[in-house]
């Protein structure tokens, strides 16, 4: 009974988390453009998507964006949090502080807070702005993960390459870059999500001359939903599928 | 006369307000198995580390060959470390871990492979050079860590508790081993332990180490038969300690008083009369005998049997003394007296033989 | 590189783009909500209070309240939902915990607009909910779903959901159950059991999953404008339209102020009882 009572209930709300976004699967191969009726299968929507043009421009934007502030966040995360482990300098727990400020202020101060400062350099919004403002919000999630692996690792690791004859460089090279490397990786990866999905930052620092994904999605999304939004959501959905279990299984591996 | 191989001048480290190491002095000699002994917390963590170079003295010198290395990094030091969790890296197999010294030092790759080769045919892994360190079970895993310590050759291997995670039975066989390894390499080798029994049976000399001083150093003989501090004494094998006052001294002996009884003991510490001393016997320096058995009990103590703990090959009793001293005795079986039998509460005569007690000033 | 050329590299590298990036544009932010507005140049340097004082405004102050309460019970309703199937979970038998879990890592990393926009499809008039009571014949017109304050709090609790579920897992897995059978042992019933030890001892994983599910609560301001009605302005929402459209950034500067001093009391509260802990197990 008590078992039965369990059971029920965690199906019940794995299918509050899972039945809205099926539907929307369910419904991007489905042949009507209104009714919640199955039809037939069909691809119409997705070959609609292949020939729109601006999504597909706007595609190869967020794609570039956030190929590079992954890759960039993630130098900058892992460069941190080895700095934060490694070394004691004036200023450290400020450091982290910071960091950890980052991940849970809520995304709109940074948006705003982003924006003030491009408005008063006169920075244009536009590809610039929105690669800095994705980086300077990943970055902070790699350097979490990064250093949540460098404390978990054996700091006698460090010391028998010393002992041995090994510079920080070697170590560096040798020892901690190949150790952190699966938790890099996972950190790029959440990164390109992140930077995939977000509305709130992105929404503050660009401007119409560079419109990236998640901002196309959103202005669709304002005029209701429609089978097309179907069809690209149900790729993103793919997509950021295979990020998360590559990324998930990447955290749980030693080292590579 | 060449320098010892190492030595401690007037080491002091203090860690926040901890005053972890006070003013040691210690010579190691070359070649010889020297172990440091004392329980967790001592210094002699910190002792290793000043020596492998990642701890830095507040003061005194460190000298390695007469020449001073107080400063040097670890990495320039011809000292190696077996770390306690032997710290080998998991991404590398057996063959890597080993050779990372030699890299380090840009050799080349024919003479690392053959000197890899040799170091694990040493340590009888040559099989097992292409395994991953987690595939490997606990005493090999040891092993890799020696190899990998000694591949360099230094002048000084520094073992940092290396059996404290291995189970009892192969903690045992790898006494053996390290012992017999010592002298195949001719590497002087410093280990670290809390474990006395560890210290006694591998080492050439035993330094202990309590609160952050050296009380004594000495081989493992000397240092369980003459102890020449109370802590010595009761942290080598068990001790019963009488606290008395010298009643008469000469140059040869003194008398003392022991539960109401006088005693004449060997005056081997320049004892005067009125010191207070501590007279220190080992329990199976004590003979208990069945008070049936004595006629002549003026150099023996009366006793009741409070607790008898069967050992196998010996007896370990507790015998209370009229003053309430509980006193510790280890009574051996032999095939003279095959009927070596106690109960609970039987009254009896105890005696040491006269001469083998160690007197010390009390601290 | 040498050590030392080394550590410099390092250091600057990340202070650099620290200040520049997160440091600089906070305190700029800050400055601003003390500075007066202008029609023109959005601000003008001259030291003020007003924006303060027009937060306690009504108008203002209702959003405020408004956000305070949805995003609290949002809050609370998560916490009630997840857990109890937190501790299921977390406890569930090793051969299917890690799979479990990964159906929470899932939602808890996919786009919280693509979710948005799932759980818009479910509640439109044609949707899904709408088509099933009508079926059913509980109801004859279709239900104005969408576009309510209704929407709004479901939407909010489905997107935020996985963000009170996963610390929650990540803290009780932690717990030693034994702790439990020791209490059931000496005689607590099970309400005392939940009471005395169950919600101690989570109470990390708890104050980390409140503190990520009350705060965008208040300022996904996209979740409001895609699922509620006109009216339904958020903190978020406020700050959005000071600064994209009113053209008020005094304000809307103070706004984000006083969400940082938010953050800050929970954050506060959170170390106050965890001080060694770090938010890392969340992948």
């Amino acid at each position: 009974m008590n078992r039965t009572i369990k059971y029920s209930y965690q199906t019940l709300v794995y299918a509050f988390l899972y039945i809205p976004i099926i539907v929307i699967i369910i419904f991007s191969f489905n042949d009507t453009l209104r009714s919640l009726l199955w039809q037939s299968f069909t691809f119409k929507w997705y070959q609609e998507l292949i020939h729109d043009t601006d999504l597909l421009k706007v595609s190869w934007h967020s794609l570039v964006v956030g190929v590079l502030s992954a890759t960039f966040a993630s130098i900058l995360g892992t460069l941190t949090a080895i700095g934060l482990h490694r070394y004691r300098f004036p200023g450290r727990k400020t450091m982290h502080g910071l960091i950890l400020f980052l991940i849970i202020v809520p995304d709109i101060v940074l948006a705003v807070a982003l924006l003030m400062l491009y408005n008063f350099f006169n920075f244009p919004l536009g590809f610039w702005s929105i690669f800095v403002a994705h980086t300077s919000f990943c970055m902070p999630f790699v350097a979490v993960m990064v250093l949540s692996r460098i404390k978990n690792l054996d700091s006698e690791l460090v010391e028998a390459a010393k002992d041995l004859g090994a510079s920080d460089s070697t170590i560096l090279r040798q020892i901690l870059l190949p150790l952190l490397l699966p938790a890099i990786l996972a950190g790029w990866l959440i990164s390109f999500t992140l930077s995939l999905d977000d509305v709130m930052i992105s929404f503050f620092v660009s401007s119409p001359a560079f419109q990236i994904l998640p901002l196309k999605i959103y202005s669709m999304a304002r005029l209701g939903a429609s089978p097309e939004l179907n069809a690209l959501c149900t790729i993103i959905l793919a997509i950021t599928l295979v990020l998360i279990l590559a990324a998930h299984s990447f955290m749980r591996k030693k080292s590579i | 006369m060449t320098a010892p191989l190492v030595q401690l001048r007037s080491i002091c480290k203090t860690f926040g307000d901890h005053q972890t190491l006070r003013d040691i002095d210690l010579t190691v000699e070359n070649g010889e198995f020297l172990t440091l002994l004392g329980p967790s917390g001592c210094g002699k963590t910190t002792l290793l580390r000043i020596l492998a170079g990642f701890v830095t003295p507040d003061t005194g010198h460190v000298l390695l060959n007469g020449n001073e290395i107080t400063n040097l990094p670890p990495e320039k030091r011809p000292i190696n470390m077996v770390f306690q969790n032997y710290a080998l890296f998991p991404h590398m197999n057996v063959f890597d871990n080993v050779a990372f010294g030699l890299r380090c030092q840009n050799i080349d790759e024919n003479e690392v492979a053959k000197r890899v080769e040799d170091a694990l045919a040493m340590v009888r892994l040559s099989t097992f050079s292409h395994r991953k360190p987690i595939n490997l079970s606990g005493g090999q895993q040891q092993r890799v860590a020696i190899a990998r310590a000694v591949i360099n050759r230094p002048e000084l291997l520094l073992l940092d508790e290396p059996l404290s995670a291995l189970d009892y039975s192969l903690r045992k066989t790898m006494r053996l081993e390290l012992k017999h390894l010592q002298r195949e390499l001719g590497i002087t080798f410093l280990f670290i332990t809390h474990d006395q029994e560890e210290a006694l049976s591998m080492s050439d000399r035993i330094a202990i180490i309590n609160n952050g001083q050296i009380e004594q150093v000495d081989t493992a003989r000397k240092v369980y038969e003459e102890p020449k501090t109370l802590f010595t004494a009761q942290f080598i094998g068990e001790a019963n300690i009488f606290n008395t006052l010298v009643d008469e001294a000469s140059e040869r002996a003194i008398t003392v008083s022991i539960e109401n009884k006088l005693f004449t003991l060997q005056n081997t510490k320049n004892h005067r009369k009125g010191d207070l001393i501590s007279v220190i016997i080992r329990p199976e320096d004590i003979n208990v005998w069945d008070q049936g058995e004595i006629t002549d009990s003026t150099e023996m103590l009366p006793g009741v049997i409070e607790e008898v703990i069967y050992k196998g090959s010996t007896v370990d009793l507790m015998v209370q003394l009229p003053s309430g001293f509980r006193l510790a005795a280890t009574e051996f079986f032999n095939e003279d007296d095959p009927n070596l039998y106690y109960d609970v509460g039987e009254k009896v005569w105890v005696e040491w033989t006269l001469g083998w007690e160690v007197t010390i000033p009390h601290e | 590189m040498n050590d030392r050329q080394f550590r410099f590299f390092t250091l600057s590298i990340s202070w650099t783009w620290l200040t520049v990036f997160a440091l600089v544009p906070t305190l700029m932010v800050i400055i601003t909500s003390f500075l007066e507005t202008n029609t023109t140049q959005n601000i003008t340097a001259h030291f003020t209070l007003e924006n303060y004082a027009e937060l306690v405004d009504v108008a203002y102050l209702k959003i405020f309240l408004r956000s305070l309460l949805i995003a609290g019970s949002c809050t609370l309703l998560c916490l009630i939902v997840s857990y109890p199937f937190a501790y299921g979970i977390s406890h569930s038998s090793l051969r299917y915990r890690s799979i479990l879990l990964l159906l929470v890592i899932i939602p808890f990393w996919t786009s919280s607009l693509i979710r948005t926009y799932a759980i818009m499809t479910i509640l439109k008039t044609k949707g899904i909910i709408n088509t099933i009571l009508l079926s059913l014949g509980i109801i004859h017109q279709p239900l104005q779903l969408l576009y309510t304050n209704i929407a709004l709090f479901i939407g909010l609790t489905y997107t935020l959901l996985p963000f009170m579920l996963l610390p929650l897992y990540a803290n009780m897995e932690k717990m030693d159950l034994t702790l439990i059978d020791a209490a059931r042992d000496l005689g607590a019933s099970k309400l005392t059991v939940l009471r005395k030890i169950l919600i101690p001892i989570t109470m990390p994983g708890i104050l980390a999953g409140s503190m990520m599910v009350f705060l965008p609560a208040m300022t996904l301001f996209y979740i409001p404008n895609l699922l509620g009605g006109a009216k339904s302005m958020l903190l978020g929402n406020l700050i959005q339209e000071q600064f994209l459209s009113a053209n008020n950034w005094p304000l809307g500067a103070a706004s984000s102020v006083l969400l940082i001093i938010f953050m800050l009391l929970l954050a506060h509260w959170y170390w106050q009882r965890n001080p060694d802990s770090d938010r890392t197990e969340l992948l």
